[in-house]
């Protein structure tokens, strides 16, 4: 397999009102050709900053502070963090491409979606004006728009969601990137939309052999998409495995905890059937709690154990990785 | 009646909904399309007026002095030189319109640019620009136009940069405020991630969404910098005579006010009218372009 994209012992920090708080801790994986990774955890959890990391949007020192690598194509030399901006600009929609949550205003309102995608096309490759517009028509049809030649000189308001995050991702890959991110590509969208446009990304993802690098907090989406999983928990990697053995085995009760949370059609409406939560919020990264972040909202918290520094990530065996000083006796005793 | 109304709001297949709808709603504001009637035929008289007219606007009929409006061939009547006033007129509605153009467009210029960057940096930058903005809008453009114009050779070109140095502020703020809500949108985010460079989201991707308080903005500075160069002149201190421009025609009515009052009245309708129309105008393209307005 090659390694496309290998992310070392990744930090970032955000400067406040001079204090600085530590958003994203330690986070280390590699994303393989034509492999997909998902990262999960609800809103906060530093799943969204570690993809503009790699993007390179971060707001720029002083504001913003990061540690680790981001190695792109294993070439020690080109560490995403440390890049010039002219460089990062040219890999960026280019080796990199990424698309996200809001179809509706990620498109420009004054241009025509084919003068989008084209200049998408442009910016990167010197080509002619017909050329690219013939690309544009050729992706269009790819992302399974009918009649393609016609939807160039539609605006994105005459668009359906569903159509213009195929739009979107009609322009992430108008350039075959090697790695593509999607954050939260479906969230906006219907379900029956949802499905189509994974489905859509599954199959130029077997065409084009990219990497995916799928940021969700939807458990169905990572079983659909995903060949490996990361649990995020206030910027920290709380559980890593395959996606099979995460979500039928998953040791860290937060990932339980996330997928007892969604709600099932056969419970429903049923007195047993209450949607399970977990109570409280991710916690301030101002103010983490000492040990395993989770311990004050975790059902297994052991005073004197969880509370207290470190709590290393530890192999569960066969690479599935977890962060709970307890993952041990809960596996035993099967919660 | 109710019906017809209903059928008529069925937008055109093709076509831009958004400038269609603005057009109509331009077409159906009534002092608007009034102030662009007038506009075009006082721009119109202005180009092709001198040439059907008799008397050249420099032609002196010292026997002819003071005639009033209508008298034999001179439409308007002449002046204390027996010169032509509707050559007059027209000829310094040439230069009036050119400079308050010519002004416009410089102070757009400018003035666009310095709220673009502005508003999309922000931060330190944004913060300077702006604030020189609002101190050179601090002081009374008035005397800062006077100044300007005392120690500067008065020509027309030169008057048209002074209005147009005096007159950018409002269209920066305007645009840097708009472009400040605009850049936080996802379309701006989506465009860096696709490596658009800064000044391409600025001038390819924003500029385009704030064309219509820019024309409206634009409209509105044509009729101050109408007025403006009125004042000047009036002043003495715009265009200089023999070369007639509406203001400085005013300042030589002056003397005449009691005698010769067509002399103050036909370059000061004209001014009015001018000024007016484009105010109209830019008050119709406000309705018109305007998102927010729920007219369709």
């Amino acid at each position: 397999m090659t390694k496309l994209l290998t992310v070392e012992d990744l930090s970032i920090g955000f400067r406040s009102e001079g204090k600085e708080v530590t958003v994203v801790r330690g986070v280390n994986f590699t994303l393989e050709a034509g492999q997909t990774l998902a990262l999960v955890g609800e809103s906060g959890s530093g799943k969204s900053v570690t993809s503009l990391g790699i993007m390179g949007l971060l707001p720029p020192p002083p504001q913003s502070r990061t540690g680790g690598r981001i190695i792109l194509h294993g070439d020690r030399d080109t560490d995403l963090l440390t890049l010039s901006e002219s460089r990062m600009r040219r890999l960026r929609g280019d080796r990199i491409a990424m698309i996200f949550q809001e179809p509706l205003t990620s498109l420009n309102p004054v241009h025509t979606v084919g003068a989008q995608i084209v200049e998408a096309i442009r910016s990167h490759r010197t080509m002619s004006r017909k050329a690219a517009r013939a690309r544009a028509v050729e992706l269009i049809e790819q992302v399974g728009i009918p009649d393609a030649a016609a939807r160039l000189g539609n605006y994105p308001h005459e668009l359906s969601g569903g159509m213009r995050q195929r739009i979107m991702i009609a322009i992430a890959l108008a350039l075959e990137p090697d790695i593509l991110i999607a954050d939260e590509p479906t969230t906006a969208l219907d379900v029956t939309v949802q499905a189509q446009i994974i489905d859509l990304l599954r199959r130029l993802q077997r065409d084009t052999g990219m990497a995916m690098l799928f940021i969700t907090h939807d458990f169905g989406v990572v079983a659909d998409v995903a060949d490996r999983t990361i649990v995020m928990y206030a910027g920290e990697m709380v559980e890593e495995g395959t996606t099979d053995t995460v979500l039928s085995r998953p040791l860290m009760p937060y990932t339980s905890g996330l997928m007892n949370a969604v709600p099932k059609l056969e419970t429903a409406g049923l007195k047993h059937g209450d949607l399970q939560t977990i109570d409280g919020f991710v916690p301030d990264p101002a103010t983490l709690p000492e040990g395993c972040s989770f311990h004050p909202r975790c059902r297994h918290m052991r005073k004197g154990l969880c509370d207290m520094p470190p709590v290393p990530l530890e192999d569960a065996g066969d690479g599935h990785m977890v962060r709970c000083k307890r993952w041990h006796d809960l596996a035993e005793t099967g919660t | 009646m109710m019906a017809n109304v209903a059928t008529s709001e069925v937008p055109p297949k093709h076509g831009r909904w958004t400038s269609s709808r603005a057009i109509r709603r331009f077409i159906r504001h009534r002092l608007a399309i009034t102030g662009l009637v007038m506009i075009t035929a006082i721009a119109a008289l202005s180009i092709i007026g001198p040439w059907l007219l008799p008397h050249g606007m420099l032609e002196i009929h010292i026997i002819d002095r003071f005639s009033p409006p209508g008298t034999d061939t001179y439409l308007l009547g002449t002046d204390e030189m027996g010169r032509d006033l509707a050559a007059r007129l027209f000829m310094a509605g040439r230069v009036s319109l050119l400079v308050g153009v010519a002004a416009m467009v410089l102070s757009t210029l400018i003035g666009a640019v310095i709220g673009l960057v502005a508003g999309y940096f922000g931060k330190v930058t944004g913060t300077v620009l702006m604030r020189f903005t609002d101190s050179v809008l601090c002081f009374p453009q008035i005397f800062l136009l006077l100044t300007l114009a005392a120690f500067l050779e008065p020509s027309a070109l030169m008057i048209t940069l002074i209005i147009a140095a005096t007159s950018w502020m409002e269209i920066a703020r305007i645009v840097s405020a708009e472009i400040r809500s605009l850049r936080e949108r996802d379309f701006v985010t989506a465009a860096r991630i696709s490596g658009a460079s800064h000044s391409w989201i600025m001038f390819r991707e924003l500029l385009p969404n704030i064309v219509g308080p820019i024309i409206v903005a634009a409209t509105l500075t044509v009729a101050r910098a109408i007025l403006i160069e009125a004042y000047v002149s009036f002043l003495g201190y715009g265009i200089q005579p023999p070369l007639p421009s509406w203001g400085n025609m005013l300042n030589n009515a002056q003397q005449y006010l009691d005698t010769a009052p067509w002399l103050a009245l036909v370059p000061g309708v004209a001014i009015t009218l001018a000024v007016t129309s484009f105010n109209f105008i830019g008050d119709g393209l406000r309705d018109a372009l305007d998102a927010r307005s729920d007219t369709p």
